[in-house]
């Protein structure tokens, strides 16, 4: 269960905290070739913004992906690829991986995890570039990878069974509605998708994120806050006419509040981080990508540069790029 | 292997991992390593084997003391291993050993600690779908841990169905032998109440040797299901219409040694119906567990004398032997 | 992101960073109240009340309101904690709740401080009794993790003094007889005194050994034991992880801490007609033990699990 997963207890984040590993990871990288970029060549490293929006536009294709994704996929898997992915890019940065082929070792490997059977050449089948043999070779290559970099951590709770479960209650327990609930699974779901391309995932409890998309639903369906007040009411057991019913204890009103309060503050996030892709960004995506190659072409220069500098300075410390910078070290029988 | 562990022996191998016995240098305790093999093999192609990754996965979430603990996962490029506590025995060994005495109070106390394992599992809704004696680990303090969870997983999914292709045979539910699509913790009790019989018979109540013959042996023994005892058993895909042979004995008669309260626990569980089946805190809350003789002290439980110089358990870990263990996917 | 507002340090240029919090709820980083507060006392960067040193603590909502208002929730319960049986009627209950979120809301937004603050003392006055009585009055859950507490530390000390007596009794009657059967053995056989003592030093080392490794194995349990105590403390579900031996075991069900609405209880789920917005399991599902009701739980679980983690 989710309040004592993995999930909660390593992948779980304030917003500043997320901001200043963001940060941390991007500083350590470059801090890495400082001594030996020339700043010229300093100008090709990205920022964190940048990589975060590169990652955001991979996102895009991945959910397009997934939504063609033969035979159809259930959304859980995508929710737990995705999340993979921002946990992977807490810890390494776009330009010493191959982002693209991250995200597609994240979806082989949700779809392992969320037990959709599927084997290498079908899943290979649904990618539109390169060549399907090196393609399932270096998917096959990043799964070991990949779960070292989670730290193992595989299980992924996702918000849409609590939100059946709601809705569930709501149908249940609100009976005077005028309307029929359904109808706000639509936009509940597309709540889902742009929540997807943010970070409301490494943030906030799955029970919650999906509160979120019930309340969205019913907004989209023109109601207020009052159908989501009235709902947490009654799982909480507070009577309307509380005064003289019965007691009302203070923290319940209190638990009310902040589930409110809690809601819309994620509702709020999702509509200030999701920016939809836009073709002009799509189009900077690709110099993005040129971007990156050069400075994954750069890389072995810089690392043959620090290799050098090691030697001339005596050979002190570990030697560079050893161990510590390869995902997976190669100490084995 | 790594740094921090240093190899004692090899224990054993399968089709898709090699077990040893290790020594962690950094708190001097023993360990078992689990080492799975990746690479371009023909087994491996579809990458890591999923086996393996249920196993990391659940066991990363859940903490239990009766239950295996994944100390540590180490990755390199050619393998993934597992460490786990080093636990001496199983309960296979156990029951296998002839100058062991197993008292009532060894057996109540085994089963508790099963129980109280399989009720933690199941509350936080996993199905380990693969109970048999040698899942069952026993060290030398008397913990019996559940382990092997390379068959385990979710349930309670309205919509996913579920292969029938689970437990080893002998301890396979009768739903699975009808080849239901769909179940619940029933499969898991069904073993479990297996297990106990075979814990007073110190043999496999019902070693069938084909599905068919494993059902013939189940309703020798228990009778067979009726409309009104299992209304829907029609239902499901390969549901055969079987009489049994003979009058069955009935379960005082086959443990005639055994307390009514204990033959009560196993009838409750092996109802046929599973809806109807005990679950696991209930059996916790029957008479068997208030009633006298009481649970022994953990330490008392007996051990075999001699180690198994290679543990054959681990051999069919990861489905060797297909005629025991079917493979999942 | 949090920053200090006097010395403009933040989160970035200060990875510890601790923002501290004191009763008119303007925030400053820990640095700067052990300066400005050096002396135990002195006023408010902010609003320039007159503020102690140790009236700071760390700051935990990112508004401070929240954390003003806690704060001043904590203290008010102290001098506010009346239960439904002191008072007559559930209204007068009801009015004294509400009065009681009337003075928080007063004291955090300010208004009618000198006023709220005279009804409050009063108020502590007139049921300096009743409050007293409260005090001592634990709450129920309290008391539950205390009798656990209690009845895990009896069985630790039963199980300690067990081991003991059994210890002690072998070892009593293993050197009485020991002793005096060396004795005649000297005095009658025919063997040379020292085989025989070397035989008995022999077998004292064996015993020495043994009761070395019964001692290791009873400090690998010890170990043991608190490993998973430790795990199951950090897992907040309280299972009952000492087993029960030598007396009759009654079983508590295993509770999850929801942190979240209650959930409802099987009966409930179909009495409440929750299996109406749920497809229906088919016959061959309920033939192999998969109900409804069991995906319904399922999804009612999950959805209330951590709701109110804030």
């Amino acid at each position: 269960m989710y309040s004592t997963s993995t999930q909660k207890r390593e992948w779980t984040y304030t917003p500043e905290k997320l901001a200043a590993v963001r940060l941390e990871t991007n500083i350590k990288f470059r801090e890495k070739y400082e001594s030996v970029i020339t700043p010229e060549e300093l100008e090709l490293f990205v920022t964190p913004e940048e990589e975060l929006r590169m990652q955001r536009s991979i996102e895009d294709a991945a959910l397009k992906f997934a939504d063609k994704f033969r035979p159809h996929i259930w959304p859980s898997v995508k929710w737990t690829a995705l999340a993979f992915f921002k946990r992977a890019f807490l810890v390494w940065v776009p330009s010493d991986t191959s982002i693209r082929m991250v995200m597609m070792g994240c979806f082989y490997l949700a779809m392992k995890i969320d037990e959709f059977y599927i084997t290498i050449d079908d899943f290979v089948k649904n990618m539109n570039v390169g060549d399907p043999r090196q393609n399932a070779e270096r998917i096959l290559k990043l799964e070991p990878e990949l779960m070292k970099v989670l730290n193992y951590n595989l299980t992924v709770h996702c918000p849409y069974r609590p939100f059946e479960g709601h809705l569930m209650d709501m149908k249940t327990r609100m009976l005077l509605l005028n309307f029929d609930l359904e109808s706000i699974r639509r936009d509940s779901m597309r709540f889902f998708q742009n929540a997807l391309q943010t970070d409301v995932l490494l943030v906030y409890p799955p029970s919650q994120i999906a509160l979120a998309a019930i309340n969205f639903g019913l907004h989209a369906q023109g109601k207020s806050d009052e159908i989501l007040r009235e709902f947490l009411r009654k799982m909480i057991g507070i009577e309307e006419d509380s005064w003289s019913a019965r007691d009302v204890r203070p923290e319940d009103l209190e638990k009310l509040e902040k589930t409110v309060t809690r809601v819309n503050h994620i509702m709020r996030e999702v509509e200030k981080q999701f920016v939809a892709v836009t073709e002009q960004e799509r189009e900077n995506h690709k110099f993005f990508q040129s971007r990156l190659s050069q400075i994954q072409n750069l890389l072995p220069i810089l690392n043959e540069r620090r290799k050098e500098a090691w030697r001339a300075g005596g050979c002190i410390g570990q030697e560079p790029g050893l161990v510590t910078e390869a995902p997976v070290d190669s100490d084995d029988e | 292997m790594s740094k921090r562990y240093e190899t004692i022996r090899h224990l054993g191998e399968g089709q898709f991992a090699n077990v040893y016995m290790a020594k962690d240098l950094e708190t001097g305790e023993v360990v078992a390593i689990k080492k799975i093999k990746l690479g371009s093999r023909e087994e491996a192609k579809d990458g890591i084997n999923r086996t393996a990754i249920r196993e990391i996965k659940l066991l990363k979430e859940i903490h239990h003391d009766n239950i295996i603990t994944l100390r540590d996962v180490i990755g390199h490029r050619t393998s993934i291993q597992l460490v786990f506590d080093f636990m001496d025995t199983d309960l296979e060994h156990v029951v296998k050993d002839q100058s062991i005495i197993l008292s009532p109070s060894h057996i109540k106390n085994i089963t508790m600690q099963m129980l109280l394992g399989m009720e933690f599992l199941h509350t936080h809704w996993i199905l380990h779908r693969d109970l048999k004696p040698n899942n069952l680990l026993l060290n030398n303090m008397g913990r019996v841990k559940v382990t092997d969870f390379g068959l385990a997983r979710f349930f309670g999914s309205p919509n996913r169905n579920y292969t029938h292709q689970v437990v080893t045979r002998w301890y396979r539910a009768p739903e699975l032998l009808f080849g239901a699509r769909s179940y619940g913790v029933g499969i898991d009790i069904w073993s479990i109440g297996c297990i106990i019989a075979e814990l007073l018979l110190r043999n496999p109540i019902f070693p069938g040797d084909s599905d068919i013959d494993q059902l013939v042996k189940i309703f020798n023994v228990l009778g067979c299901p009726t409309d009104e005892s299992w209304p829907t058993m029609k239902t499901m895909n390969s549901y055969v219409n079987i009489k049994p042979q003979n009058e069955t004995p009935g379960l005082n008669f086959i443990f005639s040694a055994a307390p009514q309260d204990l033959i009560d626990l196993m009838t409750g569980m092996w109802v046929f119906d599973p809806v109807k089946r005990l679950t696991c805190t209930q059996s916790l809350q029957m008479e068997y567990f208030r009633a006298q003789p009481y649970c022994c002290l953990d330490e008392e439980l007996p051990l075999p004398n001699k180690k198994p110089a290679k543990r054959t358990r681990r051999l069919e870990e990861d489905g060797s032997h297909p005629a025991r263990r079917l493979i999942f996917d | 992101m949090r920053e200090c507002r006097k010395c403009k340090s933040n989160e970035y240029t200060n990875k510890q960073l601790v923002m501290m919090i004191n009763e008119c709820g303007h925030p400053l980083c820990k640095n700067c109240v052990d300066n400005i507060y050096a002396l135990n006392s002195g006023n408010c960067h902010v609003c320039n009340r007159l503020l102690r040193k140790n009236g700071f603590r760390e700051q935990i909502y990112d508004d401070p309101l929240i954390d003003k208002e806690t704060f001043l929730r904590r203290k008010l319960r102290k001098i506010y904690n009346l239960k439904q049986d002191d008072f007559e009627t559930l209204r007068e209950f009801g009015d004294y709740q509400e009065r009681f979120e009337t003075l928080v809301y007063n004291l955090v937004f300010e208004t009618d401080v000198v006023e709220t603050n005279a009804e409050i003392q009063a108020f502590e006055e007139k049921h300096k009794e009743q409050i007293d009585r409260n005090k001592r009055r634990l709450d129920e859950d309290q008391k539950w993790i205390e009798d656990q507490l209690r009845e895990e530390r009896a069985m630790k000390s039963r199980l300690v003094e067990h081991m003991e007596t059994d210890a002690r009794e072998k070892e009593n009657t293993t050197a009485v007889t020991d002793t005096r059967a060396i004795m005649d053995e000297l005095r009658d056989s025919n063997v040379a005194a020292e085989v025989i003592l070397d035989r008995e030093r022999k077998k004292q080392i064996e015993k020495e050994l043994e009761e070395k490794d019964e001692q290791e194995k009873r400090k690998r349990r010890n170990k043991e034991m608190l490993q998973t105590r430790k795990r199951a403390a950090e897992n907040m579900s309280f299972n009952t992880v000492i087993r029960i031996a030598g007396r009759a075991y009654v079983h508590q069900p295993l509770e999850l801490v929801i942190n979240g609405p209650p959930m409802p209880n099987p009966a409930e789920i179909e009495s409440m007609g929750y299996l109406a917005h749920i497809r229906a399991a088919s016959q061959d599902l309920i033939a192999g033990g998969y109900t409804s009701a069991l995906g319904c739980s399922r999804a009612l679980f999950e959805a209330r699990i951590d709701l109110f983690a804030f």
